[in-house]
């Protein structure tokens, strides 16, 4: 159950919960999904919403539909890299980008990066 | 494939106007929204199409035929408040159901009452409000309706009843069926609409995708609700 | 159909059992009366004709309250979120209150028999005798004795018991069709007129509006027979018409009665499932 927000659509949102999911282990390579329909309840979610997601993620490879028995994750581990790495490069991204709209150059944005000041909150 | 059509369907009580010149297209598979504050005509609206009121002026198809008798064998409304005899327990409107409704599925109301904590020898005037809302969500639900509207489902029912109520709705939705919802607690169903239509006093102001009306707005429904709704 | 007169029943148990011991106790009651062959034995039909009216006011009453509570909001959703055509419901609803005249009628029916059984028992001629000879109301046997030796000459040549058999059925039927006349007058109220609290008024007074114009036309119909009969008889004919002549002027009368409640019955039929179709709003 995660919190929606309404600045990006919701087969977005859980397709990036599930690729996180993947980046952290807590899905294997070749693990059994859950079906779009139980996707839908687990995350209050519209049932086509939760077709949709299974979609992208098929598209993108990430998963795959074996007829009859559902949907899995990909057993190609060099898929699994990759996410996470794209992850962070999003994250990043929206981190700079919030950044400079904040009115930070390039050199500060390291530069408080490096002093750590920020430091506090995470450990 | 269009189940449910209105044409400038329109409902009056003696002067009041509860539904002005409403026009609307429901698709199966989807799963619609209607919002809106009190008396803006949610109610009026599915009871029109459930059969429960007759229209003022317009037309409503079910099924590619106009609506009749016959519609109401695939169209199942739940209504917001009770409606069933005091003399009856929660048996015997199972049976009640299961006698006038072909597509009853008994198995599947026993599995609901389970899921919702509820017994078939339960009289009726003895459930507390709560627990005759799950019993009219599991009724309307075990049938094997093409058009199902549900009003207020969410209504006077406890945080764990939500949830299984949500469940039961998503649940039931298939590629040849549609459910139209109505309720109060938007930010619990927004996620899973298809479309929204807001009504405001009988007439429809949104009628949208709800991805579209996110995405074109930056809001959320509840944030659009709002704003639409905010001298109601 | 069957499973409407299914559900009628269930929703009457309560009232059918509270009805059904009243009326045994209540013939205990008459029976004990008959027992004591003294003067209270005037109280058994008393009580007998407390049993008739109780009868018909049960009947009449249970069947319009139940009719109107189908309805009000709660029963009214049950019953039309169902796929039934209104005709389907108001012909259970005729037929459920068919059932109740007919078998309060065999009750009744039942308790006089048994009343007159035990008499004949205790060795009277009937429930008649025994009264007149228990409390000395001689003039209660002497009338009913004028009027059998009246008609016992004729019933080699009419059918009296037919014409009491008619008298009965046509009866039966009139209450019938007053049924049906409430239930139209209910329909017409909860589809056509504000559904405010005082509907029931509305109701009420379209009920008696319908029952005066029935009147009327029953009066209309039949004026022309009572007219035409009576001139049918030479000038100068005494008044009272011959016994033979009564009778079949009886019959005339009674059939128009029962064609008129048949007319009725099916136009408020007919009104009340159009109704239902098209205006019901719940």
């Amino acid at each position: 159950m995660i919190k929606f927000d309404s600045k990006s659509p919701i087969y977005l949102q859980v397709m990036n919960e599930i690729k996180k999911q993947l980046a952290l282990g807590e899905i294997k390579p070749g693990d059994k999904l859950p079906s779009s329909r139980e996707l839908a309840v687990l995350y209050s979610i519209n049932p086509n919403t939760a077709s949709r997601v299974y979609k992208e993620l098929e598209a993108m490879g990430i998963c795959f539909k074996k007829r009859g028995l559902g949907t899995f994750v990909t057993k190609e581990i060099n898929m699994i890299k990759p996410i996470k790495q794209d992850m962070a490069r999003d994250y990043v991204i929206a981190f700079i980008t919030s950044m400079r709209d904040l009115g930070y150059k390039k050199e500060e944005i390291i530069d408080i990066l490096k002093n750590k000041e920020w430091d506090n909150g995470i450990d | 494939m269009e189940l449910i059509k209105t044409t400038n369907l329109s409902k009056k009580f003696g002067r009041n106007i509860a539904l002005d010149g409403v026009e609307i297209s429901l698709e199966a598979g989807k799963i619609y929204g209607v919002l809106g504050p009190n008396g803006s005509g949610k109610s009026t609206l599915m009871r029109l199409i459930s059969g429960l009121y007759s229209k003022s002026n317009g037309h409503i198809e079910a099924f590619s035929n106009p609506l009749s008798v016959e519609s109401k064998k695939h169209i199942a409304y739940m209504p917001t408040e009770s409606f069933f005899y005091d003399y009856m327990n929660i048996g015997s409107t199972a049976m009640y159901f299961s006698d006038f409704f072909e597509d009853f599925d008994n198995d599947r109301f026993d599995l609901l009452l389970k899921e919702m904590g509820l017994e078939k020898s339960m009289k009726i005037p003895s459930l507390s409000s709560g627990m005759n809302a799950k019993l009219r969500v599991a009724l309307t639900m075990s049938r094997k309706a093409t058009v199902y509207l549900i009003d207020e489902p969410l209504n006077g029912v406890d945080l764990v009843a939500r949830d299984l109520i949500l469940k039961t709705v998503i649940n039931s939705l298939s590629q040849d069926n549609l459910i139209v919802l109505s309720s109060h607690q938007i930010d619990i169903i927004e996620n899973v609409l298809d479309e929204v239509i807001f009504l405001k006093e009988g007439t429809i102001v949104l009628n949208k995708e709800a991805e579209d009306a996110r995405a074109s707005s930056g809001k959320s429904i509840v944030q659009l609700y709002k704003e639409v709704f905010k001298d109601a | 159909m069957l499973k409407l007169l299914k559900y009628e029943l269930l929703r009457r148990k309560k009232v059918l059992i509270a009805f059904g011991i009243t009326t045994f106790v209540l013939e205990l009651m008459i029976l004990n009366f008959v027992r004591l062959q003294d003067r209270s034995s005037i109280f058994s039909l008393l009580f007998l004709g407390l049993l008739a009216i109780g009868l018909i006011a049960w009947v009449f009453i249970n069947t319009i309250e139940n009719y109107y509570s189908d309805f009000k909001k709660n029963q009214g959703i049950l019953l039309f979120l169902t796929p039934i055509k209104g005709q389907s419901l108001v012909l259970s609803k005729l037929i459920i209150a068919l059932i109740q005249i007919v078998g309060a009628t065999l009750i009744f029916g039942f308790c006089v028999w048994l009343a007159n059984g035990v008499a004949v028992n205790a060795g009277y001629t009937g429930l008649i005798n025994l009264i007149s000879s228990c409390t000395g109301m001689d003039g209660l046997e002497i009338s009913m004795m004028e009027f059998t030796d009246q008609i016992r000459p004729l019933q080699g040549q009419l059918p009296v018991r037919l014409l009491v058999g008619e008298g009965v059925l046509i009866m039966l039927l009139d209450f019938f069709s007053n049924i049906m006349i409430a239930f139209t007058a209910i329909t017409i109220g909860r589809t056509l007129l504000s559904r405010n609290s005082l509907n029931w008024l509305y109701a009420l007074l379209i009920y008696f509006g319908l029952t005066i114009v029935l009147q009327f036309i029953t009066g209309a119909v039949v004026m022309p027979f009572i007219l035409t009969d009576i001139y049918h008889l030479d000038a100068g004919a005494q008044v009272t018409l011959k016994v033979s002549e009564g009778f079949a002027f009886a019959q005339k009368i009674i059939l128009i009665d029962g064609l008129i409640s048949v007319f009725v019955i099916i136009s408020g039929f007919f009104v009340s499932s159009v109704l239902i179709n098209k205006k019901i709003d719940i």
